[in-house]
């Protein structure tokens, strides 16, 4: 028993001390925090229009002032604020989008590598069919038919991603269903439903994570283009993509509305990829080892 | 008889583990004269191969020649530049290894394979190299070589494989080539012939080999002399009339009672008891008293155990011969 | 490479293209707000709605509308594009080589940069050239292609003036296209300028799409590379002498190649229906900025057809990608 509760300090101890799991995991916490804290710490009103002080630089600029730490946009609006409201979208998006993409493409894969044969037939030609459809394509054709706003996002993505987690869990499942500890548990006579969530589901759920942090990352991109195309949020909701998208326009005159956003978009999802990569070293510490005849 | 052909001195292998060091070979000296076929034997891990593998300095990576020299033909290959290594390596000195199908490239041609050693040490063209090719394989007993020499390896059997890899390894008439458990990977009855063409090549060339084995048995048809390694140290060394008559070092002697015999009955076969084990951090004492069925009080006291010269040409590392 | 084998892909393809095409059919007819109603003046009648939907067979029951397309498509018919009123068809072999030139353009690129860097990486362990290496590779899967794009838009387009960033050739030329690659159609009429006009305009477009990519294939690389180096073929051509070069880029890379291509051939049919953003930002006249513009105008037919072909594309590729692993591996080949 000793050397069980020894194995888990060392789990978490190399966590700790993995580079990629603390830097992706501090972005991950940045986003959460600004997330849930932006209507506290925004200094303005991310809609307040401000139309004597319009395209204003960042503060280090000729022409800034510290009123609007990074300027302003096309409307006088605080582009610091949009910022911090616009990470409640993209977290919103990551978190919703993720976690039902994932249930439903999970239960999928268990239900798919579990059984096989006709279910798994099945339910592989969907995933195919629907894999054919170019992704970008659908989820805007999605979003043309369920309109604009925040759920609605988060539910083309939804149903765009399901596909991949239902793909790559699938393989997994068909990797671990040939263990020897899931005989065991048939030969014992456990029930299949108790099999599949005790025996198979612990199993595929270090893949599962490094998967989720994918998936985040992917979710906050694909909101970001349906708002260049306009079809994302309400024009009232601060967004990255949306700010990237107007902000495009003055990409001469007032690039920083552009800049900031991208850079937004840029960190996070570049956190949350090495949070992901991070945890799947960690996770599979075989891949560190050198390998000896 | 002068100089011998290939020189090992007091060899030292060393790999780097966060639990310690690895001492895969510890002092080895071994010398093999022209023409001479020398057996290594020994069981896995015991670093026969890595022995083998040093001599073309191509340790795996992780692992580094802590001391010792290798002298060829009198110069030290430890010290040589990777340019001048990879010279000698194919030319002067080869390998055959032990699964043929892993040996060779799956996606080339068995053509490409042997004429890119041909052309990068002997300069022929491509026509020239096909040539020569083509008789290489016919000389290894190669059926049919005009038109295998097109094929892709997993076209081939497992014996016609290993021919192939050893008219590589002949190609270039190398003065010594290392056989790493050539025949392990094969059928009883293709072994038998591999081996046969083994010596013949080697009496035909007047090629040095380092014969590394497990497999007694071998040793007894092929080898001039025997050397016996454990734990990562010779512990017997002699003519192989001479070894396989009078062995001395209680595991050789375990390892001879080890084979099945055809000619007495056995009710139980022998095995050697308890295991080496990975030599990481062993302390300083006769390596392998722990399994030793002749142990006596002094072996567990002394702390370093020389070879010793039992009569000429025979050497043992054990206490009880001092 | 059997008979049997081929016509159950065939069949796969079919239905596939079947069920792709029935889900866009119906979830197109959910869709609120429709092309008529756009398409009519703010004083049209319910009549006039109602005769306009008659003329466009939008007042059929869905499955015999379907049946209706099905039939036209099946003699090359897609019908005409009701924003446009030109012949859908028409609409996408006019652009369809443009997305296929930048595709293509951005697969050769990712290709190229990603096995060089990928193998010098694996060879030159640990140096700079692998950190950059490895930089690139985060880097490339972490900023998509539209980001890329926007990147090299403000840096090589507005900030500094080094490349061009709109459209596909200079706006001072009128090209007469045969093939409808530009680059193709310049060359052979010896036109060296248009050819560089051209090529200027396709690099960054190119390269936004290529970016990503290439992250997937260093890391394809790297570790396919790590997989074979453990061979004993590889030990054994180091055996003979030969250079750590050829080791690796003759032996090692002919093997680890094949799951390569196989991954960057799947990713190209991705790709394909992929180049929206980057289209809309270049201003490159392709088959995404049409597939947005139908969406946005409830152009029905547009939409389907667009839809179809990029989703026929990308089980074409595919099934083309399995024919060239089966012709890349020896073992299956050669069996």
């Amino acid at each position: 028993m000793a050397d069980k509760k020894k194995e888990r300090f060392l789990q978490i101890k190399r966590f700790l001390t993995n580079g990629k799991v603390l830097f992706g995991g501090f972005i991950l916490l940045l986003l959460v925090f600004t997330s849930i804290m932006a209507p506290y710490i925004a200094p303005h009103d991310p809609n307040e229009q401000d139309l004597t002080a319009t395209k204003k630089p960042p503060f280090w600029m000729e022409g800034g002032e510290s009123e609007h730490l990074l300027g302003t946009d096309s409307l006088g609006r605080d582009v610091l604020s949009r910022l911090l409201y616009g990470s409640r979208v993209a977290m919103f998006v990551a978190v919703v989008g993720t976690f039902f993409a994932g249930l439903i493409g999970v239960t999928l894969a268990l239900l798919s590598g579990f059984y096989r044969g006709a279910i798994d037939n099945l339910i592989s030609r969907f995933v195919d069919i629907w894999i054919s459809f170019p992704p970008i394509l659908l989820s805007i054709v999605l979003m043309a038919v369920l309109g604009t706003g925040l759920t609605k996002v988060a539910l083309a993505i939804i149903l765009v991603d399901w596909t991949r987690f239902c793909r790559v869990i699938r393989g997994e499942v068909f990797n671990v269903r040939e263990k020897d500890f899931i005989l065991a548990a048939k030969a014992i006579g456990l029930g299949n439903l108790r099999i599949i969530l005790k025996e198979l589901f612990p199993n595929i759920v270090p893949l599962l994570t490094v998967l989720v942090t994918l998936e985040m990352g992917i979710a906050i991109i694909v909101e970001a283009i349906l708002s260049f195309v306009g079809l994302s949020v309400e024009a009232s909701v601060p967004a990255w993509g949306q700010m990237i998208a107007l902000g495009r326009l003055y990409i001469h005159q007032a690039w920083w509305i552009m800049v900031f956003p991208m850079m937004c978009i840029i960190t996070s999802v570049l956190g949350l990829n090495l949070l992901g990569d991070g945890l799947r070293e960690v996770l599979d510490p075989r891949l560190k080892v050198m390998g000896m005849k | 008889m002068n100089d011998p052909l290939l020189s090992i001195k007091d060899l030292r292998i060393h790999f780097q583990f966060p639990q310690g060091t690895l001492q895969a070979v510890d002092g080895v000296c071994l010398d093999i004269d022209k023409g001479q076929i020398m057996g290594l034997v020994g069981e896995s891990g015991g670093g026969k191969s890595m022995v083998g593998l040093s001599v073309l300095r191509l340790i795996p990576e992780g692992g580094r020649i802590a001391s010792g020299e290798i002298l060829f033909e009198g110069k030290n290959l430890l010290a040589l530049s990777d340019d001048e290594m990879r010279k000698i390596r194919g030319a002067d000195i080869s390998m055959i290894l032990q699964d043929p199908l892993a040996s060779l490239n799956p996606a080339i041609r068995i053509k490409s394979q042997i004429v890119d050693v041909l052309k990068l040490h002997k300069g022929y063209d491509k026509k020239e190299a096909e040539i020569i090719a083509t008789e290489l394989l016919h000389n290894v007993g190669l059926p049919d070589p005009g038109k295998n020499i097109h094929k892709f390896p997993h076209q081939l059997s497992g014996g016609m494989r290993q021919r192939v890899v050893i008219a590589i390894a002949f190609s270039c008439n190398p003065k010594l080539i290392i056989a790493d458990e050539p025949t392990t990977a094969l059928d009883v009855t293709i072994q038998a012939q591999i081996l046969r063409l083994l010596k013949n090549l080697s009496q035909e060339y007047q090629t040095s080999v380092l014969f590394v084995t497990h497999d007694l048995g071998i040793v007894a048809t092929l080898c001039d002399r025997v050397a016996v390694i454990y734990a990562g140290e010779l512990v017997e060394q002699a003519l192989t009339r001479e070894l396989f008559m009078y062995p001395k070092h209680p595991y050789t002697k375990a390892l001879f009672r080890s084979i099945p015999r055809h000619d007495k009955r056995q009710d139980q076969l022998y095995s050697i008891e308890g295991m080496m084990g990975t030599p990481i951090d062993w302390p300083a004492r006769c390596k392998f008293y722990p399994r030793c069925s002749e142990k006596e009080e002094m072996c567990d006291h002394a702390d370093f155990v020389d070879f010793v010269t039992y009569s000429p040409g025979h050497f043992v590392r054990c206490l009880k011969y001092r | 490479m059997n008979l049997k084998y081929i016509f159950k892909r065939l069949l796969y393809m079919v239905t596939t293209l079947f069920g792709v095409s029935i889900i866009t059919f119906v979830i197109l007819r959910v869709i609120p707000g429709n092309p008529i109603v756009m398409m009519l003046p703010p004083q049209a009648t319910q009549q006039d709605i109602l005769e306009l939907k008659a003329q466009y067979g939008l007042d059929k029951p869905i499955p015999i509308q379907y049946g209706i397309w099905l039939k036209d498509v099946v003699r090359g018919d897609f019908g005409a594009s009701i924003h446009m009123k030109q012949d859908v068809m028409e609409l996408i072999m006019e652009r369809l080589p443009a997305t296929l030139e930048l595709v293509l353009a951005a697969t050769a690129i990712a290709l190229i940069l990603g096995i060089f860097i990928g193998t010098m990486s694996i060879m030159k362990k640990d140096t700079l050239l692998d950190k950059l290496g490895s930089l690139l590779a985060v880097l490339g899967l972490s900023i998509p292609d539209f980001l890329w794009g926007l990147l090299f838009v403000l840096f090589l387009g507005v900030f500094w003036h080094i490349l061009p960033i709109s459209g596909r050739i200079a706006s001072t030329y009128t090209l007469k296209t045969i093939t409808g690659f530009f680059l193709v159609d310049t060359l052979i009429r010896f036109d060296f300028k248009g050819l560089y006009s051209a090529f200027l305009h396709l690099i960054l477009p190119a390269f936004s799409l290529a970016l990503p990519l290439t992250a997937i294939v260093i890391r394809v690389i790297k570790s396919s590379l790590l997989e074979v180096i453990k061979e004993d073929y590889i030990l054994l051509a180091r055996v003979k002498g030969l250079s750590e070069r050829v080791v690796i880029f003759v032996h090692a890379l002919r093997n680890a190649l094949i799951p390569t291509i196989t991954i960057v051939g799947v990713q190209f049919g991705f790709l394909m229906g992929g180049t929206v953003l980057v289209e809309i930002i270049y201003s490159w006249p392709g088959l995404g900025k049409l597939a947005v513009t139908a969406i946005i105008t409830r152009d029905l037919p547009l939409i389907q057809g667009v839809v179809l072909v990029l989703a026929f594309i990308f089980v074409i590729v595919n099934l083309v990608v399995d024919l060239l692993y089966t012709i890349m591996n020896p073992k299956i080949r050669y069996g």
